[in-house]
């Protein structure tokens, strides 16, 4: 009688590759979903940034502005326009030294998403330009009234701004990931502005 | 075969729990920041707000009495304020620190706000007179009186010194009801009630009072000194040997006479005057311009 050879049936061989295709297809989908909320939190992060950052500079800009210059005709103001001229305070003429030069100009390109900060100043008898971009932002940014993202209602009133100096600053934010998924965060501030 | 599947999951595994280690403590980082950044700015804010309390008595003071400081929730909340004046102007710079002090391996957050606040002092040219009296004023004995005097005056609290009697009284210095004979300290501004028989009685020559003050009810005045502008609504008298340098002004109504008898001195001086309208000038005060640095 033959010896019996130690060895694995083909019916054994054959459940050993579907437990192991099993475990791999679990891995890969394990695996493609941490990468995809990587991804995703990654993208989100960086929008928080961004949307962080734009407040900061509007809020910091927007508090030490003159009210006056902000509502000025000329300066077109809207909600999605605000420029402003820089001043200084003259302490013998009890009144703001107003520089037709420096002044910071608030863009927002609504096609291109983007909110386009401009810093202009002279230095050294030059006059230079400092542009800062902000990306991703889905809605005009400068309002004396708000009710809500796209209510007819929001506007920006140059008459309220004078009275009250108040602005309200919205910076939303939304980007696409990989196509299909949207990550979004906004940030709604109100600006006392402190110069008449 | 199985270790080394095992091997390579656990390798995956750790790699892509090191980034989300990353990820998650920068992301914990740049809100840290955000947040520091906005608490620093309305701790600065906070130090402002602190100095307006009491702004005459911060901006007129010697450093570093011209300064306040303290913190907010714990002591990792700080705020630093202080007030100058800016030469010999009606202006005051303000400079106001807020810190966010934090935890090694962070650096603490600072921002800074420098404000310009205008003051508004009273006009010393309402202030004419040595003596003004709204009723007769009987002058007798041996007073001197070094300026004009004028009787049945007619004159607005409100006109001569820019701010309403309630303004003033709430922004006294010193404020007495019914108070003893002599009282004392009397300066900055003095607001002083009087009820029923009660008068204010300055007999004593070794008193003095320097400022604005004001005595809502009878004045019997015969000793001591006083600098600056003394207001009665009612009536007052005046014997013995006081000296007033600055102005009288009585409140009294045409019908009730002040009489000023013996060796009584009233000098105008418009010195005194400017000096003691300087008491009002944070009343009026305001932020004219405010900016981050």
């Amino acid at each position: 009688m033959p010896a019996k050879k130690g060895a694995f049936t083909y019916f054994e061989v054959l459940i050993v590759f579907l437990i192991f295709g099993v475990v791999l297809a679990a891995l890969f989908i394990t695996l493609n979903a941490g990468y995809f909320t990587q991804a995703l939190s990654s993208q989100e992060v960086e929008l928080q940034s961004t949307v962080r950052l734009a407040s900061e500079w509007a809020a910091k800009d927007l508090r030490q502005a003159i009210v006056g210059e902000i509502v000025k005709v000329q300066n077109s103001p809207s909600t999605s326009h605000l420029k402003f001229n820089l001043g200084t305070w003259n302490t013998t003429t009890h009144t703001w030294d107003i520089s037709a030069t420096d002044y910071i100009e608030y863009t927002y390109d609504s096609q291109a998403k983007k909110l386009t900060r401009t810093y202009v100043f002279t230095e050294d008898e030059i006059t230079k330009t400092m542009t800062l971009a902000f990306n991703n932002l889905i809605e005009a940014p400068f309002y004396t009234r708000y009710d809500g993202p796209g209510d007819p209602d929001n506007t920006l009133n140059t008459t309220d701004l004078s009275n009250n100096k108040k602005l309200i600053v919205v910076l939303r934010g939304e980007k696409t990931v990989r196509g299909t998924e949207k990550v979004s965060y906004a940030m709604v501030s109100q600006i006392l502005i402190r110069n008449e | 075969m199985t270790l080394i599947i095992s091997l390579i999951v656990l390798v995956i595994i750790s790699v892509l729990a090191s980034l989300l280690f990353f990820r998650v403590s920068n992301d914990n980082r740049l809100v840290r920041m955000f947040t520091d950044s906005t608490r620093a700015f309305w701790l600065a804010e906070a130090g402002i707000a602190r100095l307006k309390t009491d702004l005459a008595a911060y901006c007129t003071a010697e450093p570093p009495d011209n300064s306040v400081s303290g913190s907010i929730i714990d002591a990792n909340h700080q705020y630093s304020a202080s007030c100058a004046q800016r030469g010999s102007t009606e202006y005051y710079d303000v400079v106001s620190t807020g810190t966010v002090v934090a935890s090694s391996p962070y650096a603490n957050t600072t921002r800074t706000i420098n404000a310009l606040l205008k003051t508004e002092p009273g006009d010393p040219g309402n202030f004419q007179h040595a003596i003004r009296a709204e009723g007769e004023l009987k002058v007798g004995g041996s007073v001197t009186i070094n300026g004009d005097q004028e009787e049945y005056a007619s004159f607005g609290f409100e006109d001569l010194f820019g701010y309403t009697m309630a303004e003033v009284e709430a922004a006294a210095t010193n404020h007495y009801t019914n108070p003893e004979n002599n009282v004392t300290p009397v300066s900055g501004i003095t607001w002083v009630d009087l009820t029923g028989n009660n008068q204010f009685v300055a007999s004593n020559s070794g008193w003095s009072g320097t400022g604005i003050l004001v005595v809502n009810g009878d004045a019997d005045i015969s000793g001591g000194t006083f600098d600056g502008i003394l207001y009665v609504i009612g009536k007052l008298k005046m014997s013995g040997n006081p000296v007033i340098s600055g102005t009288i002004i009585v409140e009294s109504g045409a019908d009730i006479d002040t009489s000023v008898t013996g060796n009584v001195v009233i000098n105008f001086d418009s010195g005194e005057i400017t000096s003691s309208l300087e008491g009002l000038s944070f009343m009026g005060a305001e932020f004219v311009s405010w900016e981050e640095e």
